[in-house]
């Protein structure tokens, strides 16, 4: 599966936004492609924002599914379950 | 100019320039390797990094107006109100990373502020300033070069206006007029960033009266112009950045901006490169909009650095012991509490913003004016809360050198010791980092920098309604 991936900007994060991407995506292994916002061909879009009011939500791209995370309390295998539609 | 975009770049870019510059007395002919400024350099280089990197991008960058493409954030002219948040937003990260002044703030105020009062002047004069500084915005947004933001004349006699003076110089000025262009002396003092930037935008000091009409220049010349000259300025302990290390308390980001002596010595400047000369009516409303844009900045860059500064005074109490006591706990706080307040009232005005009949978006001034004043009040109480909870081994401590003496290196370690398990070293670079934070050059900055508290207490008079405020009373009052 083909996810875009987007940050907020950062500005007081209440955690490491990078280190849980990276564990994200080292628990998604090769069952997600991850891409930029801009790339074509995404089936969903993963924002990482730092705090609760995830500035950029409201910018996301109307035609994909979004996973908005504030926080860095779900484990990032329980995302890839969410972002694979496995819930 | 090739396009800078790294890190990379941009030092290349400063060895290209070659800009004159003096330090204690000698010319610096490379700044890039030279310690004193390297420091002051990775500071500023990173408004290039954060703006390649995909977790800070959405604050770093914009998308041009005037083009349509994604540039540095710190080459924008403000769009929205959104725009302004974001302004703040990304000071506060980047005072995250540095814990230190990145300098690009001021050009980017300057920019702003040319950018809305040009408009007006050629509403008003039929001249072409905003079409020439557009085209000069284009140049900036497409090669993202750094801009020193020039406003600060040396002033000589404050109670004399500048045509006044005895020395004519002490104000930045046009000596001659031809076809070409103009030529210009002068000094601006206390300019952040100048040795690492690219081009200075000159701005005139203060309010100006038809008299003074030489004086009410808007100018954009390159630091490597000929006749150009610069001298670095002293800080507190500056003579730690030339050995480096702990001791430097900051290493890799230094002290505040690195402020430099910028001379114009009979410079010339080529029409196209002047956005306003003589319009003297305009110089106090530029003034007083690059100051409003600029006093927007300082709870989003001193909330950032005040961030650390708690952090470091939280580290270091735990590494004493003293975290746990009561006391300590409530100044920690007091800190957040002093922190956030400053946050908040950039936010605040950056959220009252508004839009300028050029179309770019300006902060609330009267909120902009109270947040820079409480920077002034609020950085000190802070300063002073972290050295109650550091403690006097801030004032004493003995080098890295003693440390790491094969004489004296045991005794160091032995009596810095805190609690059990915790390095003397980490606890000697905590305490240093906090000196380094707190003392002289950096509490000057808070108090003077973006103008000395009387000039937002003077705005409090224009903008406070006082009128509205005693018709309010008056009414509650039941007074007819
Ligand atoms: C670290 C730092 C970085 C800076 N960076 C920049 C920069 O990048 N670009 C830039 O342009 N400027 C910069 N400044 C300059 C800053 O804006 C000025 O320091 C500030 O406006 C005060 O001017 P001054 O230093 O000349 O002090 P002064 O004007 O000498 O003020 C000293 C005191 O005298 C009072 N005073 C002065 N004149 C009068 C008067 N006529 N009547 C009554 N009282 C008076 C003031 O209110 C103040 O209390 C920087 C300053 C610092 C400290």
């Amino acid at each position: 599966m083909r996810v875009a991936l987007k940050f907020c900007g950062g500005c007081d994060p209440g955690y490491e936004r990078g280190e849980y991407w990276q564990a994200i995506a080292r628990a998604a292994g090769p069952e997600i492609e991850w891409a930029r916002l801009e790339d074509q061909g995404c089936q969903a879009v993963l924002l990482i924002c730092g705090c609760d009011t995830a500035c950029v939500e409201d910018d996301m791209p109307p035609g994909l599914r979004l996973v908005c995370l504030r926080n860095d309390r779900l484990p990032p295998r329980v995302v890839v379950d969410i972002l694979l539609q496995r819930e | 100019m090739k396009t800078i975009r790294s890190k990379e770049d941009y030092l290349q870019s400063l060895k290209e320039l070659g800009s004159v510059i003096y330090l204690n007395g000698q010319r610096v002919e490379d700044i890039t390797t030279h310690p004193a400024f390297i420091p002051h350099i990775n500071a500023a280089a990173k408004t290039y990094e954060l703006a390649l990197r995909p977790e800070s991008e959405d604050l770093a960058t914009a998308v041009s107006h005037l083009t349509g493409k994604r540039i540095n954030r710190f080459t924008h002219i403000h769009q929205s109100v959104e725009d302004l948040i974001k302004k703040v937003q990304l000071l506060r990260l980047i005072a995250h990373e540095t814990g230190s002044c990145f300098q690009r703030c001021v050009g980017w105020d300057a920019m702003n502020a040319t950018y809305m009062t040009t408009y007006e002047i050629d509403q008003k004069h039929g001249t072409s300033y905003h079409a020439r500084f557009i085209e000069y915005l284009k140049r900036i947004q497409a090669e993202n070069f750094m801009l020193v933001g020039g406003m600060t004349d040396p002033k000589g006699d404050r109670s004399l206006p500048p045509a006044q003076q005895e020395d004519l110089d002490l104000f930045t000025h046009v000596v001659e007029r031809n076809d070409q262009g103009i030529v210009i002396r002068g000094a601006k003092a206390h300019q952040t960033g100048g040795a690492n930037s690219h081009e200075i935008l000159l701005m005139p000091t203060q309010a100006m009266r038809p008299e003074d009409a030489d004086f009410a220049l808007v100018a954009a010349v390159p630091l490597n112009a000929p006749g150009v000259v610069q001298i670095f300025g002293r800080q507190t302990n500056d003579e730690r950045k030339l050995t480096g290390g702990m001791d430097a308390g900051n290493p890799d980001y230094g002290l505040v901006g690195g402020e430099t002596l910028i001379v114009f010595d009979n410079v010339f400047i080529p029409w196209e490169r002047v956005f306003m000369l003589g319009e003297s009516e305009f110089a106090g409303l530029l003034v007083e909009r690059f100051a409003t844009l600029h006093r927007q900045n300082y709870g989003g860059c001193k909330g950032g650095v005040s961030d650390i500064l708690v952090g470091a005074c939280a580290l270091a109490t735990e590494m004493q012991g003293s975290a746990k006591a009561s006391h300590v706990k409530e100044k920690l706080a007091e800190m957040t509490h002093l922190a956030e307040t400053l946050y908040s009232g950039s936010v605040a005005c950056s959220a009252m913003g508004s839009k300028t009949v050029s179309g770019a978006y300006y902060p609330d001034p009267l909120l902009a004016n109270c947040t820079k004043h409480n920077v002034t009040r609020h950085i000190y109480e802070i300063a002073r809360l972290a050295h109650d909870v550091a403690g006097g081994i801030l004032a004493t401590m003995p080098s890295e050198k003693d440390l790491n003496s094969p004489e004296v290196g045991g005794y160091v370690r032995k009596y810095m010791a805190g609690v059990k398990g915790v390095s003397p070293e980490n606890r000697m670079r905590i305490l240093r980092l906090i000196e380094n934070m707190t003392s002289g050059t950096a509490l000057v900055e808070s108090m003077h920098g973006a103008g000395s508290p009387q000039t937002q207490k003077v705005m409090y008079g224009r903008l406070g309604k006082l009128d509205m405020k005693k018709k309010m009373a008056a009414k509650l009052a039941g007074i007819k």
